[in-house]
């Protein structure tokens, strides 16, 4: 006998996803991610030694960018082993600015002196003994921005 | 009185055009202006929008999740203390530590004179030596406010080279 399938035969095809142990599952994972969040990002600047770390056998300097910086923020750049650059712009005097040093006109110089020199990749830090660490951090991030790869810093 | 009041109400309907629509119509019962129902029911129970909120929970684990730093957290800063911030560093990694706090040198969190500072050096490296410890890096962090002057940084740079460190990690905020 054939029987004619009815209202009564229909399958439910809606169906709900049960939200429940998707919710405890993102708690766990946040309550998780929030106890072992790290808020601080440390990084490090790395320099080497700038006088004395040199090979003894090393017959020629590379290219390196002498910096001072003074107590009124004043830079005194100093270019040697580079000869590709004219001697007049090889040396050069940045004046502070109320105090503090002038990165704006520093960038600027070293892409210029970059283009003229592109295997420049050594700066050399010279601070003096009142010169605020936070300065010489900050010349040391706009040198490795500029391109400046291997750092030193004199002591004093 | 109000079973009268419901009697009369569901009479009036179903003499009503509504009444005859909706009991005609495909949607019979599923309607909301079902007369069956006689009178008006608040719904009482309020249903929360569960999917907006696992959309919230989904991009907070996300956020965190993106965020999540391996390295780990191994060297604590005090409160007083605010570090420079770099855009260009480099990840840091564990080496020996010192520390300048409030002109007090710290190396490994032991308060050092500065006179002692190259011996104490000194003495962590022959240790790590003494162990062949391949991992050990000859280089040092160094860890000092923004506002401290060179003079101080300085005798960790000479006191790190005396001692045979030759490379020096400045700790910094990492700007993003």
């Amino acid at each position: 006998m054939a029987s004619v399938a009815g209202p009564r035969n229909k399958k439910v095809l809606d169906f709900e996803i049960v939200l429940t142990p998707f919710i405890d599952l993102f708690s766990v994972c946040i309550s998780f991610s929030l106890l072992t969040a790290v808020w601080i990002h440390l990084g490090s600047m790395d320099v080497k030694q700038a006088v004395g770390g040199q090979a003894a056998g090393e017959s020629k300097n590379p290219p390196a960018l002498w910096t001072k910086i003074d107590e009124s923020g004043d830079l005194t750049l100093e270019l040697r082993d580079a000869p590709k650059v004219a001697p007049k712009f090889a040396k050069s005097v940045i004046p502070g600015v109320a105090g503090k040093v002038n990165f704006e006109a520093l960038a600027s110089y070293v892409d210029s002196v970059k283009t003229l020199q592109p295997d420049l990749n050594t700066a050399l830090i010279m601070p003096q003994a009142k010169t605020v660490y936070e300065d010489i951090i900050t010349l040391m991030d706009k040198f490795k921005g500029s391109g400046l790869k291997d750092l030193g810093v004199s002591p004093l | 009185m109000f079973h009268r009041f419901k009697r009369g109400h569901k009479k009036m309907l179903n003499k009503s055009i509504i009444s005859n629509t909706t009991m005609k119509s495909p949607l019979q019962g599923q309607s909301r202006l079902n007369p069956k129902g006689g009178s008006i029911k608040r719904a009482i129970m309020a249903s929360l929008l569960l999917t907006s909120l696992v959309d919230a929970f989904s991009i907070l684990v996300l956020y965190l999740l993106s965020s999540y730093s391996t390295s780990g957290e191994f060297m604590a800063i005090s409160k007083n203390m605010i570090l420079p911030a770099a855009a260009n560093s480099v990840q840091l990694e564990r080496t020996t530590i010192v520390r300048v706090d409030n002109g007090q040198f710290y190396v490994e969190d032991k308060a050092t004179t500065a006179d002692e500072l190259t011996a104490r050096l000194l003495e962590i490296r022959n240790l790590f030596n003494s162990k062949k410890d391949e991992n050990f890096q000859p280089s040092l962090i160094v860890q000092a406010d923004k506002k401290v002057t060179y003079d101080l940084v300085t005798q960790i740079v000479h006191a790190g080279a005396q001692a045979g460190y030759s490379e020096i990690k400045f700790a910094v905020l990492a700007e993003r």
